[in-house]
C-alpha cells in the first residue's frame, strides 16, 4: 500500500534511481502533502539523506546547502553568525526542508522586507527527468550568466528536477524585534493601515482571521521609542507591545501556519492588497479561515478538508489569481485559479523531462476528457 | 512571397528599414567592437505588429533580434547578420501605474529611469538603476537582467518584474507571472528575465515599485592603497550593516573622473570607497554613526561624509562619469564585468594588476564593490594593429581569474557576444546541454539572437570603434 519510496544516499544513487523509474516526485520531510501526494504508481524519492550544509562564508552573505537539508539547521547556522535568510521561510520548526521549500515556493512574514524566496535563490544543482546532473546560477551574490534555472525552480513543485543542492543570498538579521498589535474592524480597515507604513521599513505585516493587525520592527535598541511613536500617530489607532519571548512566538505560530488546523486544507494565493480585498469580497467561504500575509502579497485559506472547491478556483479563475493547495486531498495538480504561465512552463519541462518522469503541472488533454 | 515584401505590408514605409544607409545605425550596439547588418530593421508601434513580425520570421525561419536602445555592453543587440531587428523604442508608454499596491505595467521600450520619474509623485520609484538608466529599456534591463549600484540589496532586475507579457520564438503569445509581488508556481516570468533575446520578444512588463528611502547617508573615504579599500568593504559586511551601495574606483579612474567633472576628490590617493546607507531615518542614522567608528579603524586617511543632497550628487557624479572618463584617457577601451566573492575582492585587484603590467596595458578600476562586481576597463590604441585582440585577451585572463575564484563571467552586461566562449568555464557540458534544450523547446528554429550566448556560431570581425556613440556626446556614461 501507498506510495514506493526510494531514499538516495548520493547524487549517483539518485541519478541511477531516476533513470531507472517511470514516474517520480521528489519528497523532503513531507510538510506540504499536497505537492507530493499521488497516486501509487509515482515513487517518492525522499531526499533527506542529501543533507549538508556544503559552503558557508558569512562574509559572503551566501550560503550553499545540500536540499534535503533541514531549514532548521540552516536557520542555526545563520543565526550564530547574525544572519538570515530575509524570505523568511515557514515551517522549519516542522522539519521542513531547504528543497521541498524551494519547490513549494513558499516564503515566510519576513518577505515583506526584501522579498520572497526568488529574490534570494542564486544557484541550484539539480537532476532532470534523464538523469543529467545540471547546474544553474552560481554561488555569488550578483551573476547574469546563462538562463537563470534557480528563478525557475522557486515553485517547480518537484516537477522540473530533482533538487540536490541550492544556493542562497542572506542577510544581517536585525538585532531585535518588537511587535505592535492592533485590532482592526474589517479587511477594509487593515487594508487601508498598509499603504501609511509603507514607508516604514517593517519585517512583517501579518492579518489573521481575528482581524488582528500584527507588524513586526526590527531595530537596535536606542531608536525603538522614536520608531514605535511615529507608527502609533501615523496610523492614530492604540497599539499593543510585545517583545521577547512572546513577540517571537507570535512570528513563530505564523509560521508553523497554527492557526490552520492539520486536518484541514491550505492554500496559498499570490495577491495584492486590493487583488486579495477583491477576491476576499467576492466568494463565500463558509466555515473557512483566511489570512493575509506579507503584507498582502499572499493570502492563505484553510478550510474543511472535503469541501468542493470548484467555486474557488473558479473565482480566482476570472480574478486572474494563481493558487496552491499545499495541504488537503488533491487529484496531483496543486495548481488552481490563473495558469496563464503554464502553457511556457510546460514547453520548458518538455526540455527538461523529455521522457514524462516527473508529474504534469496541468491535467494534460487526456485526462481531461477521460 | 519573400520576406520583405510580406514586411512591407505590415509596416507604413516609415516603420520599415531597408536601405543600407538607414541600416547602419543599427549595425552596432554598446560593444562597438561588433558589427554587421541586418537584412532589415522594423519599427512597431502596436503589439500586434512585434508578433506579426515574429511569426513572418518563424514561417521564413529568418532571424530577428529584439532590439531597446541598443546600449548593451557585450554585443547582445547587435543585429544577427541577414536577421530582422525588431527596435521596440515606439512601444514606450507607461500602461498603469498602482501606488497601493506598488507596481507599474509598462511597454518593454519604455526607458529606465521614465519608470521612477513617474513613480516619484507618490514616494515610489523604479530600484534598479544602471548608470545608462537615463536610455536604456525595461525590455533591454529585463532580457540582460540588468543591475547597477545597488543590488546587494534590492537585487537585480528580475527581482522587480512580476509579470511579462512576451511572444515567444515561434508566434506563440505567452502571459508570464501577474501583478503579485509573490508567485505561486515556477516563477516563469523570473526566468524569462536574463534570457538575452533567445526566447522571444517582451511586450509588456509588470514592474515592482519600492518606496523612496526617507534619508539617504553618504561617505567617501581616501585609502593609500586598493587593498586596504578592499579590506574595508569586508569590514563594513562583516560588522552586519546592509549598505545601499558600496563602490570603489582606482587611483586611475579617481583621476580621470576629477579631471571631467570637479568632484573635489583627494587626488592623492590610491582607492577611493564610497558608502552608502539608506532606509527610515531614526535606523540609517544610527548605523552611520557606526559605520563611522568603523571605518576610522580601517585606515582610511580622510573621510567625508555628505551633509546634504547636493554632496551626496557631488560625490556620485564623480563615481558615475568615471568610465566616460577613463574614456578620455584613451579613446579605445574594452569593459568587462566578472564576479568574484566579495572576501577575495583585493586579491582579485592584484591579479589584475599584474596582468595589467604583463600586457603592457593600462586597466582602471571602478566597481560595486559591494557585491564583488568588477568593472576593470581595459585601455589600448587601435590604431595599433592587433591591439584590440591583445586587449582582449587580457580581457580574458581576468574572466577566468574570476571563474577560478569560483565568481562569475558577468555580474550584470550579461554573455552576448563578447564572452560566450567564456560560458563553458562556467558551465559543463551537462549544463549547456541543458540550456540549449531549454531554448530549443521556446524556440526550436534557433531564431531568436541567433549566435549569441551559446559558443560557436559565425562571429562577425572584429573592429575598432571606440566609445559609444551616446558617451561621446556625453549623454551617458558607463559605470
Ligand atoms: C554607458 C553605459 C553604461 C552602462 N551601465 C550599466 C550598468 O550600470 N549596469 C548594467 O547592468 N548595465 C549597464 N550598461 C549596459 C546596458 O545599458 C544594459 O545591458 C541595458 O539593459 C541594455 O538596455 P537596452 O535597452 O539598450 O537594450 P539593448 O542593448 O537594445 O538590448 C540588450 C539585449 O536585450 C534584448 N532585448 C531588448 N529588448 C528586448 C525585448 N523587448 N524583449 C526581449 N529581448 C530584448 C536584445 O536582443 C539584446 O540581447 C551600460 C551601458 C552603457 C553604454
Amino acid at each position: 500500500m501507498g506510495q514506493p519510496i526510494e531514499t538516495p544516499t548520493s547524487i549517483d544513487d539518485l541519478i541511477s534511481q531516476v533513470k531507472s523509474l517511470s514516474e517520480v516526485i521528489p519528497r523532503g520531510s513531507g510538510t506540504k502533502p499536497s505537492l507530493w501526494e499521488s497516486s501509487e504508481t509515482t515513487t517518492l524519492i525522499d531526499t533527506r539523506q542529501l543533507s549538508s550544509i556544503v559552503e558557508y562564508q558569512p562574509s559572503e552573505y551566501t550560503i550553499t546547502v545540500q536540499a534535503g537539508t533541514l531549514l532548521s539547521e540552516v536557520v542555526e547556522a545563520l543565526a550564530e553568525n547574525g544572519q538570515y535568510l530575509p524570505f523568511d521561510p515557514p515551517m522549519a520548526e516542522e522539519g521542513a526542508t531547504v528543497g521541498g521549500t524551494v519547490a513549494a515556493g513558499l516564503s515566510g512574514p519576513g518577505a515583506y522586507r526584501y522579498g520572497p524566496l526568488k529574490d534570494f535563490i542564486i544557484g541550484v544543482r539539480f537532476v532532470d527527468g534523464i538523469g543529467n546532473f545540471v547546474r544553474g546560477g552560481g554561488k555569488v551574490v550578483k551573476n547574469a550568466a546563462g538562463f537563470d534555472f534557480p528563478k525557475l525552480f522557486n515553485g517547480s513543485l518537484g516537477r522540473l528536477g530533482i533538487l540536490t543542492e541550492v544556493s542562497f543570498k542572506v542577510f544581517p538579521e536585525p538585532q531585535s524585534y518588537v511587535t505592535l498589535q492592533t485590532q482592526c474592524e474589517s479587511h477594509q480597515e487593515a487594508l487601508k493601515i498598509l499603504p501609511i507604513v509603507k514607508g516604514y521599513d517593517l519585517e512583517g505585516v501579518e492579518l489573521d482571521n481575528q482581524l488582528n493587525l500584527q507588524m513586526r520592527l526590527g531595530f537596535q535598541e536606542a531608536t525603538m521609542d522614536v520608531r514605535k511613536q511615529g507608527l502609533e500617530s501615523l496610523i492614530n489607532k492604540d497599539l499593543s507591545l510585545t517583545f521577547g519571548e512572546p513577540e517571537r512566538a507570535v512570528w513563530k505560530s505564523i509560521k508553523g501556519f497554527n492557526w490552520a488546523q492539520d486536518n484541514r486544507s491550505l492554500f496559498k494565493v499570490a495577491t495584492h492588497p486590493h487583488s486579495a480585498l477583491k477576491f476576499l469580497n467576492a466568494i463565500q467561504l463558509e466555515n473557512w479561515t483566511l489570512h493575509l500575509s506579507n503584507g498582502g502579497k499572499s493570502l492563505y485559506l484553510s478550510g474543511p478538508a472535503d469541501d468542493d472547491i470548484t467555486s474557488l478556483d473558479e473565482t480566482l479563475k476570472s480574478q486572474k489569481l494563481t493558487g496552491l493547495q499545499i495541504k488537503g486531498p488533491v487529484d496531483s495538480h496543486p495548481l488552481i485559479g490563473n495558469t496563464s504561465s503554464i502553457p511556457f512552463i510546460n514547453r520548458v519541462q518538455k526540455a527538461l523531462d523529455p521522457e514524462n518522469r516527473f508529474l504534469t503541472f496541468s491535467p494534460t488533454t487526456s485526462e481531461v476528457a477521460s | 512571397m519573400d520576406l520583405i515584401n510580406q514586411l512591407e505590408q505590415l509596416f507604413p514605409p516609415k516603420q520599415l528599414f531597408t536601405k543600407k544607409s538607414q541600416l547602419v545605425a543599427y549595425e552596432t550596439d554598446g560593444l562597438t567592437s561588433f558589427r554587421s547588418e541586418p537584412l532589415a530593421v522594423v519599427v512597431p508601434e502596436t503589439h500586434d505588429q512585434v508578433i506579426e513580425t515574429v511569426r513572418l520570421c518563424h514561417k521564413a525561419g529568418v532571424p530577428f533580434m529584439a532590439r531597446g536602445s541598443g546600449t548593451s555592453l557585450s554585443g547582445g543587440s547587435m543585429p544577427v547578420e541577414g536577421g530582422v531587428v525588431i527596435t521596440l523604442n515606439r512601444l514606450n508608454k507607461i500602461l498603469k501605474l498602482d501606488p497601493e499596491n506598488r507596481f507599474a505595467v509598462v511597454e518593454a521600450g519604455t526607458v529606465n529611469l521614465k519608470v521612477s520619474q513617474a513613480a516619484a509623485p507618490h514616494r515610489l520609484y523604479y530600484a534598479p538603476d544602471p548608470s545608462s538608466q537615463q536610455i536604456c529599456t525595461i525590455g533591454g534591463n529585463l532580457a540582460f537582467n540588468s543591475g547597477g549600484a545597488h543590488c546587494l540589496k534590492y537585487g537585480m532586475t528580475a527581482n522587480h518584474v512580476l509579470g511579462i507579457k512576451a511572444v515567444l520564438a515561434d508566434g506563440e503569445v505567452a502571459e508570464l507571472g501577474g501583478e503579485s509581488a509573490d508567485t505561486v508556481g515556477p516563477d516563469a516570468a523570473g526566468f524569462f528575465c536574463g534570457n538575452e533575446g533567445l526566447f522571444g520578444v517582451a511586450l509588456e512588463v509588470t514592474l515592482r515599485l519600492t518606496p523612496q528611502p526617507q534619508r539617504y547617508c553618504t561617505l567617501l573615504a581616501a585609502y593609500d592603497s586598493l587593498e586596504k579599500a578592499g579590506h574595508a568593504v569586508s569590514a563594513v559586511v562583516d560588522s552586519g550593516m546592509l549598505p545601499g551601495a558600496m563602490e570603489i574606483m582606482d587611483k586611475l579612474s579617481i583621476k580621470a573622473a576629477e579631471t571631467a567633472v570637479n568632484a573635489g576628490y583627494p587626488q592623492d590617493a590610491a582607492a577611493l570607497l564610497i558608502v552608502e546607507l539608506e532606509g527610515e531615518i531614526e535606523a540609517v542614522e544610527e548605523d552611520f554613526k557606526t559605520l563611522r567608528g568603523l571605518i576610522d579603524t580601517t585606515g582610511a586617511y580622510e573621510t567625508r561624509v555628505a551633509q546634504d543632497d547636493a554632496e551626496r550628487m557631488t560625490i556620485w557624479k564623480g563615481r558615475k562619469s568615471a568610465f566616460s572618463a577613463v574614456g578620455r584617457l584613451s579613446p579605445d577601451y574594452l569593459v568587462q564585468d566578472g564576479v568574484v566573492p566579495r572576501s577575495r575582492l583585493a586579491e582579485a585587484l592584484v591579479k589584475i594588476e599584474n596582468y595589467s603590467k604583463e600586457y603592457g596595458l593600462d586597466v582602471a578600476n571602478v566597481f560595486h564593490a559591494g557585491d564583488g562586481n568588477l568593472h576593470p576597463l581595459i585601455m589600448f590604441n587601435g590604431k595599433e594593429e592587433g591591439a584590440l585582440h591583445h586587449a582582449e585577451e587580457l580581457a580574458g585572463k581576468i574572466l577566468s581569474m574570476c571563474v577560478e575564484m569560483g565568481g562569475s563571467i558577468t555580474g550584470e552586461h550579461g554573455v552576448g557576444m563578447e564572452k560566450k566562449k567564456y560560458m563553458p568555464q562556467m558551465f559543463n557540458e551537462t549544463d549547456m546541454e541543458c540550456m540549449k534544450r531549454v531554448r530549443r523547446a521556446i524556440d526550436p528554429l534557433e531564431i531568436a539572437n541567433r549566435g549569441k550566448m551559446f559558443p560557436g556560431g559565425e562571429a562577425p570581425a572584429l573592429t575598432t570603434h571606440g566609445a559609444h556613440p551616446l558617451e561621446k556626446a556625453g549623454i551617458i556614461s558607463r559605470e
